[in-house]
């Protein structure tokens, strides 16, 4: 006991009583740094006694424990052979202060075996590592394959290597089990301190850690210089390690450094990674850090992480900021860099492994596990504590990037309704501008949208005041994610809304419907509902839209009925904001909303008491925020039926039978036939016969029928639509889509009895398995009529200009055009003013109110069509108008009354249309004063305001570190596995908790 | 209630229950028809005309008469819209080109001016607000010299194409008159089809018009050895008001070619006067195809087939003719041509006597919205008729007489039997000063009828006559109805 250490020739002798060494020749002295690790301490000092060849020195180091670990220490090795150093030491400086101390060995080669206090090898590490190093010439630096502590099969490192900005990269997959896959000797750029086998010399040589970086990369940067100087660096995957990664994992706070351990660990790895390039590599490297770093910035703060951005920046900064620092260390440390470069590139990250890492990510978020790193490091812990399978299960999973993927019942069904779609709408597939049926052939940009929003005064038809409709900021708004391609972000709307419904439907009911193949199936029978498929063939944006915004409000709908008080009120403001854009698109929705909200409000008020708050809010923020437009729709109450686009009476079923309603299939073009709903409704149905949840199956049929009602209604009223036009009925395909969806999740939520019944008898078995047939049945059906029949509507993609080219190409600003067309199927006549150009995207859902004049146009225009006089066209040249056009399909009669015109003169006639000029000057009207504003400016920015306000009391709060950063509790995964089985609720919070912590790092 | 719900049939029987009473619902408001649609649109309207230019030819002392009739009966289609004030209403005649005064002004309803006007200048007559719908003719009367005949027209108004058919300059001299009323330049397209096909002159027979520019064209410039011929005039960047002028060689007459209507595939040449003498249908198909026609007669008799002469063949692009003397006995009458590419009709009618006169007439609409002819006379030996006839469907028409001085007539109701003609003598005032217009408005319900108007004069230098087939009134126009709507901009 009393035998001191620093003596090279008496041998060591311990309480355990190990006999020294075999082979004089090699000296192996272990150095174990404890520092607030009792927990581990034990099991390290039990294996370090236990291994088959035995260490020949050992020296205990404690950096200021205060938990007793020195005191374990002096237990085992004897106080003279521990030594002390204060909390702030890093472990690079207390190995070199020991090492410092320790002379030499005068015979033999000596070796150094580093040992955190939470790693603990094999019984057999030391000696597969020192026959390794004999076997191997030149290898100055070996590591053995570290595994986790606890998961005793899981595969924490086997050499590590870094890319250019410093990420570390084990080259191992997430929670990658240990089968001998990554076994063998190699060559690595750097082993972990945790184990790690230095010869002395080469420790002398190359001078050991740098104090320069105390916690984080001092490894990898005094493995690098190891190779620089010539040597090599081995990972011995015989020799196994158990290595908790406390400080890693935060379980215990760094005291080493004040700096929050994130800012740190970036910032040595920039460090690290700048000064060990050669020159020219460097400088890429700089820049490469640079831009990674402001990125990673900006994805934190938009994560609402501030702190990680800070940590980032700041660590960024810092390297930077003292160039002193680098050029000293890149001076001391430029022997063999640029030498040995090459074989040090050929062990870096390769560079595909940033996509992989990438791909892994999205995946593992889209599958609902939270974004993992692979570094293979600090996070596959943490992501265990949710996926509640059972242990070794993870074993026969196959981890490749296919199966992970398409495991997932998401995203299975967003690649199968994508594919619906694409098959369905081949057609429109590689053409110009989407138009066709309710849709104007789409033109401008996201930047025009914006601009006919804001402004104040509207040139369409003779000329307006009256607001824009608010859908068109919503769709600049959208096509802004598109560089501000408008055709993208409706076809994408338009097109895409049956894949998009589908993925709303999924995940919206996520919190409502646990079970994964309920919701596949409801999301898929959503999606291809006859609404959709009708709304897609009229080119409905509005109802399009809609649907894909349904299921946001049935799943936001429950938790406005939270007990808790904030997270009702947020739910109640993203519902405002999701109903205020749903209004803007189609405004019967509001009305269907606000029904179906009261009454929940009454129902439930008593029991939950922020229902009521909750539901004012719902109401109040679409009122508001769309208060200007709503009040123009009230004035001409038929509008309400209505959508956004042209409203046509060749898109509406005029005499819709009734089993079309029941049938849910709302009339009109490119509709499948209305039985294909009959499985929905038969499931739907068949969930009446059960004696358990009443309660859910009576509202959904309510619902249902609610939906029903309001469709009669609707298809039976006759509207005219905005500006004029022929009175037709109304399209009920909103009110059908939310019968449909209070059918489907009534039928969802108790699908989980055709599990039960499955387990019972053969009759209850067969039972069960007609119930999925007739249930699946009307996906399959809906889309296999749509993929072999295809978008069959007036939607196309080739659909040309309204105006042809000699008028946009000749009409100055100010020149009105006046269009004409033949009513279908009469020789009546319709017309529109346009202002010489393609009306854009919602121009014509503005309202152009001014009875007196419309009056006085009209007379003026059918006094031309008659070839009554000569004083018609003055009339209407006063107004603005230029040209006349005459549209397919074009009356010979008309066009001789229209010749007959002395001042006009025609310029083409074809086959599509027939225009004049006129020759008298067009009296433009007189340009408004632009005054800068007044109360149309003062709404507009008090809109922004209040959209910003709500945007932000939606959002969900940022979620806080504070919550995981608890000093010495237990690890989280261990106390979720010993919980069991979590509720739903609780594994959401954890969930979450375990991606706050997945981010950070 | 709650054992309703208890059960477990109960809620599935209140659900089916529902849902059968929305079915019935849903099936009980289902519109029998469609009610709204194209079928709400409102149907056409019948409005007032609001301004009409007509050019009559150079008078040189012959007479020129103008009236505005009064609307007799009531409106065919619809129920014409009340005029918005437009000002100042009158019509005024006056020289082309002349500034100062004008020679007349009219501002009462039914009254005919009649006078004989020395001007060498054509005649611009215009008309507006009230006094739009104006009717104006040009009747002159020569008993002597090459020009000898009585040849009378209808003025013409400014229009985008003309199309007249008549003898070439190879059987009569045949002079193009073109006038532009209008404010803006006119290029005016003169296309000749002869019997044997198109003509194509050196270059192209293009006329520019200035604003009040009137010309005259000899066509036997670019068609000297046509026979027969049908000429459009096809005017661009405006309008331009034609009439031709035939003088028959070997003094055989002289008349106007009245405008003939548009190549149809089904045409009627109304108002052939009865009597011996020549009736030569001419038949044009302009165009790329020939054709054969099939010609009957439409007379007091019904409408029959000219026994050997059913079918006519008309090469692509030229004229052909057919004697249809014997066809109409000696009565007057219509022919009716049918084709099957659209065609071009007239008949040149020669008179009786030791000299002869000849009238021409051509295809004409059908007189939906009324018709007036402003010069009718039947002093001395002078007498007008008016032969009408109805193919389809019986026809009713009222006739009202509008003398030079005093109230216009009673109407009188006319029945014309289906496929039948009637030819109406105009009455005969004795002391009443003689120049008359007649307006002819077909009542509600009546079929399609079409008529010509022929003057003669039996004097002692033989029987000189005219046709002019009744065209339509200018008081009305049909206004196809138009409404406001968006959905204009998608086809």
């Amino acid at each position: 006991m009393s035998s001191t250490v620093f003596s090279s020739s008496s041998p060591a002798r311990s309480i355990f009583g190990i006999t020294p060494g075999s082979a004089p020749r090699l000296l192996v002295t272990a150095i174990v740094v404890a520092h607030d690790g009792a927990r581990w301490l034990g099991d390290t000092l039990r294996a370090l006694s236990a291994q088959s060849r035995a260490v020949d020195r050992v020296i205990g180091i404690d950096n200021g424990s205060r938990d007793g670990s020195g005191t374990l220490l002096a237990e085992a090795f004897g106080p003279a052979s521990v030594l002390t150093y204060p909390r702030s030491t890093g472990f690079g400086s207390a190995v070199a202060q020991a090492l410092r101390k320790l002379p030499a060995a005068t015979a033999g080669q000596e070796w150094i075996w580093l040992l955190h206090d939470d790693c603990a090898p094999d019984q057999h590490a030391l000696r597969e590592l020192l026959r390794a190093a004999s076997d191997e010439p030149g290898a100055a630096v070996l590591g053995p394959k570290l595994r986790d502590h606890l998961d005793r099969g899981l595969l924490l490192e086997a050499g590590v290597t870094v890319n250019r900005t410093g990420r570390r990269d084990t080259g191992l997959e997430p929670r990658e089990y240990d089968q001998g896959q990554h076994d063998g000797l190699r060559d690595v750029l750097s082993v972990s301190t945790a184990g790690m086998l230095v010869r002395r010399d080469v420790w002398d040589e190359i001078g050991g850690f740098d104090p320069g970086l105390p916690l984080f990369r001092d490894d990898l940067d005094f493995c690098w210089r190891v190779r620089n100087a010539g040597h090599r660096v081995i990972t011995v995957t015989d020799a196994v390690a158990w290595h908790a990664e406390a400080s890693a994992r935060r379980r215990r706070p760094p005291a080493a450094s004040d700096h929050h351990p994130r800012r740190l660990d970036r910032r040595n790895a920039m460090f690290v990674v700048v000064v060990n390039l050669p020159f020219l590599a460097m400088l890429r490297a700089l820049v490469r850090n640079s831009l990674g770093s402001v990125v990673r910035t900006a994805v934190f703060l938009l994560a609402k992480q501030p702190a990680s951005a800070l940590d980032e920046i700041s660590a960024l900064g810092s390297v930077l900021l003292h160039p002193m620092r680098i050029r000293r260390g890149r001076r001391r440390r430029r022997a063999g860099r640029k030498e040995h470069y090459p074989e040090v590139k050929h062990l870096l990250t390769p560079p595909g492994a940033g996509w992989r890492r990438f791909a892994d990510m999205v995946q593992a978020f889209v599958s609902g596990e939270g974004p993992v790193d692979s570094p293979g490091r600090h996070h596959a812990g943490a992501v265990r504590a949710v996926t509640g399978e059972e242990p070794g299960e993870e074993l026969l999973a196959d981890s490749g990037v296919f199966r992970r993927t398409f495991a997932s019942a998401g995203v299975l069904l967003t690649f199968l309704l994508v594919a619906v779609t694409l098959i369905a709408a081949r057609h429109l597939l590689g053409g110009g501008a989407l138009g066709g049926g309710a849709l104007v052939p789409v033109v401008g940009s996201a930047a025009d949208l914006w601009r006919v929003y804001i402004e104040d005064h509207h040139d369409i038809g003779l000329g307006t005041d009256a607001w824009a409709p608010p859908y068109i900021a919503v769709v600049a708004g959208v096509a802004a994610l598109f560089f501000g391609e408008v055709q993208t972000a409706v076809a994408v709307l338009l097109v895409g809304c049956v894949p998009l419904a589908g993925v709303s439907a999924y995940l919206a009911t996520r919190a409502l419907v646990p079970s994964r193949y309920a919701r596949f199936w409801l999301a898929a029978t959503y999606a291809l509902l006859p609404v959709g498929t009708g709304a897609v063939a009229a080119g409905r944006l509005g109802t399009a839209v809609v649907l894909i915004l349904l299921p946001v409000y049935v799943g936001l709908g429950p938790a406005l009925l939270a007990r808790d008080r904030r997270r009702s009120r947020r739910a109640a403001w993203g519902f405002g904001l999701a109903l205020a854009v749903g209004t803007a698109f189609v405004p019967l929705v509001y009305a269907l909303v606000a029904v179906l909200c009261v009454l929940a409000a009454v129902a439930f008020g008593g029991v939950r008491p922020a229902v009521g708050e909750a539901v004012s809010i719902v109401l109040i923020v679409p009122a508001v925020l769309l208060l200007p437009w709503l009040i123009d729709l009230v004035e001409q109450p038929g509008r309400f039926l209505l959508e956004v686009g042209l409203h046509r009476a060749d898109l509406v079923a005029p005499r819709l039978p009734a089993e079309s309603l029941v049938g849910l299939s709302p009339g009109g073009p490119g509709l499948p036939p209305w039985w294909v709903t009959a499985g929905l409704i038969a499931s739907a149905l068949a969930a009446l016969l059960m004696r358990r949840q009443r309660m859910i199956v009576a509202i959904g049929w309510g619902v249902t029928l609610f939906g029903l009602l309001v469709a009669i209604l609707v298809s039976r009223v006759n509207v005219v639509g905005l500006n004029g036009g022929v009175p037709a009925p109304a399209w009920p395909g909103v009110p059908l889509a939310l019968a449909a969806m209070g059918m489907l999740m009534l039928a969802a939520l108790t699908s989980h009895r055709i599990t039960e019944l499955r387990r019972a008898g053969k009759l209850r078995k067969i039972a069960a398995f007609l119930t999925v047939v007739v249930a699946y049945s009307t996906p399959l059906l809906a889309a296999g009529y749509w993929m072999v029949k295809g978008v069959t509507g007036p939607l196309r993609s080739d659909m040309p200009a309204p105006l042809p080219p000699v008028v946009t190409s000749e009409a100055a600003p100010g020149d009105r055009v006046l269009m004409i067309r033949p009513a279908q199927g009469s020789a009546a006549l319709t017309y529109t003013v346009l202002p010489g150009r393609a009306p854009l995207l919602g121009e014509l859902d503005v309202p152009v109110p001014g009875r007196g004049e419309h009056d006085r146009f009209l007379w003026a225009a059918s006094g031309l069509l008659a070839g009554r006089g000569d004083h018609d066209m003055a009339t209407l040249a006063a107004f603005g108008v230029r040209f006349v056009v005459l549209a397919a399909p074009i009356d010979p009669a008309t066009v001789r009354v229209l010749d007959a015109q002395p001042t006009l003169v025609r310029k083409t006639l074809g086959a599509d249309a027939a225009v004049w000029r006129s020759l008298l000057q067009p009296h433009p009207p007189p340009a408004r004063p632009d005054d800068g504003g007044g109360p149309h400016r003062w709404w507009l920015w008090g809109q922004g305001a209040l959209l910003v306000v709500a945007l932000v009391l939606a959002a969900p709060g940022a979620r806080g570190e504070r919550e995981s950063l608890v000093p010495g509790s237990e690890a989280p995964h261990a106390a979720a596995a010993d919980a069991g089985p979590p509720p739903l609720r609780a594994a959401g919070r954890r969930r979450r908790a375990g991606r706050a912590k997945a981010i950070r790092r | 209630m709650k054992s309703l719900v208890e059960n477990r049939f109960g809620l599935l029987a209140l659900v089916l229950v529902a849902l059968l009473a929305m079915y019935g619902v849903a099936y009980v408001t289902r519109p029998a028809h469609t009610a709204g649609g194209v079928a709400a649109l409102p149907p056409s309207t019948q409005v007032p005309v609001d301004t009409v230019t007509t050019v009559c030819p150079a008078p040189s002392g012959e007479t020129v008469s103008v009236v505005v009739p009064v609307a007799v009966g009531e409106a065919v289609v619809g129920s014409p819209t009340t005029i918005p004030a437009q000002g100042v209403s009158g019509v005024t005649v006056a020289e082309f080109r002349k500034e100062g005064d004008p020679l007349a002004i009219l501002d009462r309803h039914g009254q005919v001016w009649h006078e004989a006007v020395e001007t060498d200048a054509p005649l611009k007559i215009f008309g507006t607000g009230e006094m739009a719908g104006l009717e104006s003719a040009y009747t002159s009367i020569e008993t002597k010299g090459k020009r000898r005949g009585l040849s009378a027209t209808r003025c013409a108004d400014p229009v985008p194409t003309t199309w007249m058919i008549g003898p070439g300059p190879a059987a009569a001299a045949v002079t193009l008159h073109l006038s532009n009323p209008g404010t803006t330049p006119v290029t005016a397209e003169i296309l000749v089809y002869s019997g044997e096909g198109p003509v194509y002159g050196e270059t192209d027979n293009v006329v520019t018009l200035q604003p009040g520019e009137n010309h005259r064209i000899d066509v036997a410039e670019f068609a000297p050895s046509a026979l027969v011929l049908a000429l459009e005039v096809r005017a661009s960047g405006g309008r331009v008001a034609a009439m031709a002028e035939a003088v028959l060689h070997k003094n055989r007459g002289v008349d106007w070619m009245p405008h003939a209507a548009a190549p149809a595939t089904r045409v009627v040449v109304p108002g052939v006067p009865g009597g011996g003498g020549g009736r030569e249908l001419l038949v044009a198909a302009p165009g790329q195809s020939a054709t054969q026609v099939e010609v009957k007669t439409l007379t007091e008799d019904g409408l029959q087939a000219v026994s050997g002469r059913e079918v006519l063949d008309v090469p692509a692009g030229s004229v052909a003719t057919m004697e249809l003397s014997g066809g109409l006995g000696t009565k007057p009458g219509a022919v009716v041509i049918t084709s099957r590419v659209p065609v071009v009709a007239g008949v040149v009618a020669a008179g009786t006597g030791s000299k002869k006169d000849t009238a021409l007439t051509a295809g004409a609409l059908p007189i939906d919205l009324g018709s007036v002819v402003a010069d009718n006379r039947t002093e001395g030996k002078q007498s007008s008729h008016l032969v009408l006839s109805a193919p389809q469907t019986e026809g009713r028409v009222l006739l009202q007489m509008a003398p030079r001085e005093g109230a216009p007539s009673d109407p009188v109701e006319v029945r014309i039997p289906a496929a039948r003609t009637v030819n109406i003598e105009l009455p005969h005032e004795k002391g009443a000063s003689s120049p008359f217009a007649v307006v002819v408005t077909p009542l509600s319900g009546s079929g399609p009828v079409y008529g010509g108007r022929i003057l003669e004069d039996r004097g002692a230098a033989g029987l000189m006559l005219s046709v002019q087939p009744l065209a339509a009134a200018r008081s009305w126009t049909l206004v196809p109805s138009l409404t406001e709507s968006t959905a204009t901009v998608m086809p």
